[in-house]
């Protein structure tokens, strides 16, 4: 699940993208590549659009490092949130391209635009929520255990597995609540 | 009913509940993503007191509920609650929406080849001012390459035995060791390469020095690479060496993800290191123990090894792996042919090989074997079978081998014995069996 950086690593490698280093790209990518793509995918629907739109994102940042700000959170969520940005346009200019569209087609397209953000809302709130939370999420989802198994590997008591686990889909529910897109505000902000 | 927190007794058991059906019946939960088999985790019994559910108790219970996560009898008791709590039933709706926004994010497979296009795109952008070197291109892919395999493992894939094979001059020869401990061997072995960039030896870490017992243990660990006699054993140890050292200090490497980190950070640090140190970097010597290279081709054989166990433990997991881009694999390709003609001569000394056909003086020319390498990275190189000074030409050559990129590497991987590398071949029998088994030996472990 959600890969997250601490707050040091993302302004080291702000600096070092800002001074032109041609690693600190590569380690970039290896750490957000499958974001950006998985985020381009679910908004394009297309593979080749989704590598596209991984190319602008990454060039974005390449070209513009500084346009990211330590201090508004995480560089996971901003890049999530350029990617965000860069996969609707492209979205919507492909169908401006295609000819002219009808009112039923127009909400299809921001339908999807506002579905891909609002797991682009979602994948910042379980990157952001206390670990305690994600982990108990992340054993009985992806690893399958049930609550009491999920206890025992935490060591934690069944109420408190329970607990976590009700409260982590709480706050991710939330992420479906509020439909603007642009920037995500999640739980653990702390601004 | 009750509102949300009220206490409210007992709830009939199942899903059948009573005359109140105002409420949509909900759906049961989705199941989780992953369908494995739980290793040491035995199944547990649902509990037996299907009916001392309290409305507390089972609104607690929900997110566990959404996620599948609950018992055969705690499922019953919720969904018979659902349809006669409406609160509890709008949760119930919210939370397992919200199990549908769980992803695994990061599991997605990528095209290979995306990583160089991005990359190469955005340097057109905006010119680097600190570039990676060429010949260190192929060690940062490969090294990414392995990580994303690495990514999505389970814990228990990476006790996963591995065979790790190679021809020792002779015959073949294998080791058997786990998915971990190939990390650990490159992480070993890739430390050679570090050393000589200025870099700590991981090994100066974990060993413990008890090699080193003169040396001063304390300053061991800040990772003096520059101090003169500083973990001299190591240095001068080879990669079989360093790795069964390695393997033997610290048992859990073998066992867990450990190693992973490690290897990571060190081959992050070695293509930054590479690409400020400029130019004369790529000249410096790297000390195999009993021989040496340039960095420049330290770097190459380090990622021809990376690609090389990455299969072996794609093979080991059943997972699909694919050859490098082209251009690195020609690079690869180009360093076995380069290395070819002193390990002919190697082979000669030792006796392994027939003896030079053609006396010759450095420069003079000699005999030749023109190896044809096909497909993506493929080329054509001209191998001096009489001394590895000799100057030749498409001329001299006595022999002529063809075979396939990747049969090749194979080879030169010691994954297939010499004999039986499926090549096309013509002219000079003792020729092409020289060259044949020189480029087996050019694998270790």
């Amino acid at each position: 699940m959600a890969n997250d950086t601490p707050p040091r690593w993302d302004r080291k490698m702000q600096q070092r993208l800002a001074r032109g280093e041609a690693a600190a790209l590569g380690e970039l990518y290896d750490r957000f590549a499958s974001l950006v793509h998985t985020l381009s995918h679910r908004v394009l629907d297309d593979e080749t659009a989704a590598d596209r739109t991984t190319r602008d994102v990454f060039g974005y940042i390449w070209e513009n490092p500084h346009t990211y700000d330590p201090k508004d959170g995480p560089m996971r969520s901003w890049i999530a949130g350029v990617t965000q940005r860069l996969a609707a346009g492209q979205l919507r200019r492909t169908h401006r391209e295609s000819g002219p569209q009808s009112p039923e087609r127009h909400e299809q397209i921001e339908e999807k635009v506002r579905a891909a953000s609002t797991a682009a809302r979602a994948d910042y709130i379980v990157t952001s929520m206390p670990a305690s939370l994600r982990a108990a999420l992340e054993l009985t989802y992806f690893q399958r255990r049930d609550y009491r198994q999920t206890a025992r590997q935490l060591g934690v008591t069944d109420d408190e597995a329970r607990r976590r686990l009700r409260l982590g889909l709480q706050l991710l529910s939330s992420a479906a609540s509020h439909s603007p897109p642009a920037q995500q505000r999640g739980p653990g902000s702390h601004r | 009913m009750t509102g949300p927190d009220g206490p409210d007794g007992r709830v009939p058991d199942g899903p059948s509940g009573g005359p109140s059906d105002r409420l949509p019946r909900i759906p049961p939960p989705r199941s989780p993503a992953d369908d494995s088999a739980l290793p040491g985790l035995p199944y547990e019994a649902p509990e037996q007191e299907p009916e001392q559910y309290d409305h507390r108790v089972l609104k607690s219970l929900l997110g566990a509920w959404a996620l599948s996560a609950c018992s055969t009898g705690e499922t019953a008791a919720i969904e018979g609650h659902l349809s006669d709590c409406g609160a509890c039933a709008d949760e119930a709706l919210r939370l397992r929406d919200a199990v549908g926004l769980l992803h695994p994010e990061d599991s997605l497979d990528l095209d290979p080849t995306l990583r160089s296009r991005v990359l190469e795109g955005c340097m057109v952008r905006r010119a680097p001012r600190v570039p990676v070197p060429e010949w260190a291109a192929p060690y940062d892919a490969e090294t990414s390459r392995l990580d994303a395999l690495l990514r999505d493992m389970a814990d228990e894939e990476w006790l996963a035995p591995v065979w790790l094979r190679w021809f020792d001059g002779r015959q073949q020869a294998e080791r058997e060791t786990t998915v971990a401990g190939v990390i650990a061997h490159l992480l070993a072995v890739d430390g050679l390469v570090a050393g000589a960039l200025g870099l700590p030896d991981p090994l100066a870490y974990d060993s413990g020095g008890h090699e080193r017992g003169g040396n001063g243990n304390t300053d061991r660990a800040a990772g003096s690479g520059g101090a003169p006699d500083d973990g001299d054993v190591l240095r001068t140890a080879g990669p079989a060496e360093r790795t069964e050292e390695f393997w033997q200090a610290d048992c859990d490497v073998l066992r867990t993800s450990g190693a992973r980190k490690h290897w990571r950070e060190q081959g992050h640090a070695m293509v930054r290191t590479a690409s400020f140190a400029g130019g004369g970097v790529g000249e410096l010597d790297v000390s195999y123990g009993g021989f040496t290279l340039p960095v420049r081709d330290a770097l190459l054989d380090r990622a021809f090894e990376c690609w090389v166990h990455a299969e072996d433990i794609a093979e080991a997991i059943d997972y699909p792996y694919d050859t490098p881009q082209g251009a690195h694999m020609h690079h690869m390709v180009d360093l076995a042919a380069r290395l070819l003609p002193g390990t002919i001569a190697r082979r000669r000394r030792r006796g392994l090989a027939g003896p030079p056909q053609r006396l010759t003086t450095a420069g003079t020319p000699g005999r030749a074997l023109h190896l044809e390498v096909e497909g993506d990275g493929g080329g054509d190189w001209y191998i001096p079978l009489d001394s590895p000074a000799a100057v030749v030409r498409p001329d001299d050559a006595v022999a002529h081998v063809a075979l396939d990129g990747y049969e090749f590497c194979q080879l030169a991987a010691g994954h297939v014995p010499p004999l039986e590398a499926a090549a096309g071949q013509d002219g000079d029998r003792e020729a092409i069996r020289d060259v044949l088994f020189a480029a087996a030996s050019l694998s270790r472990m």
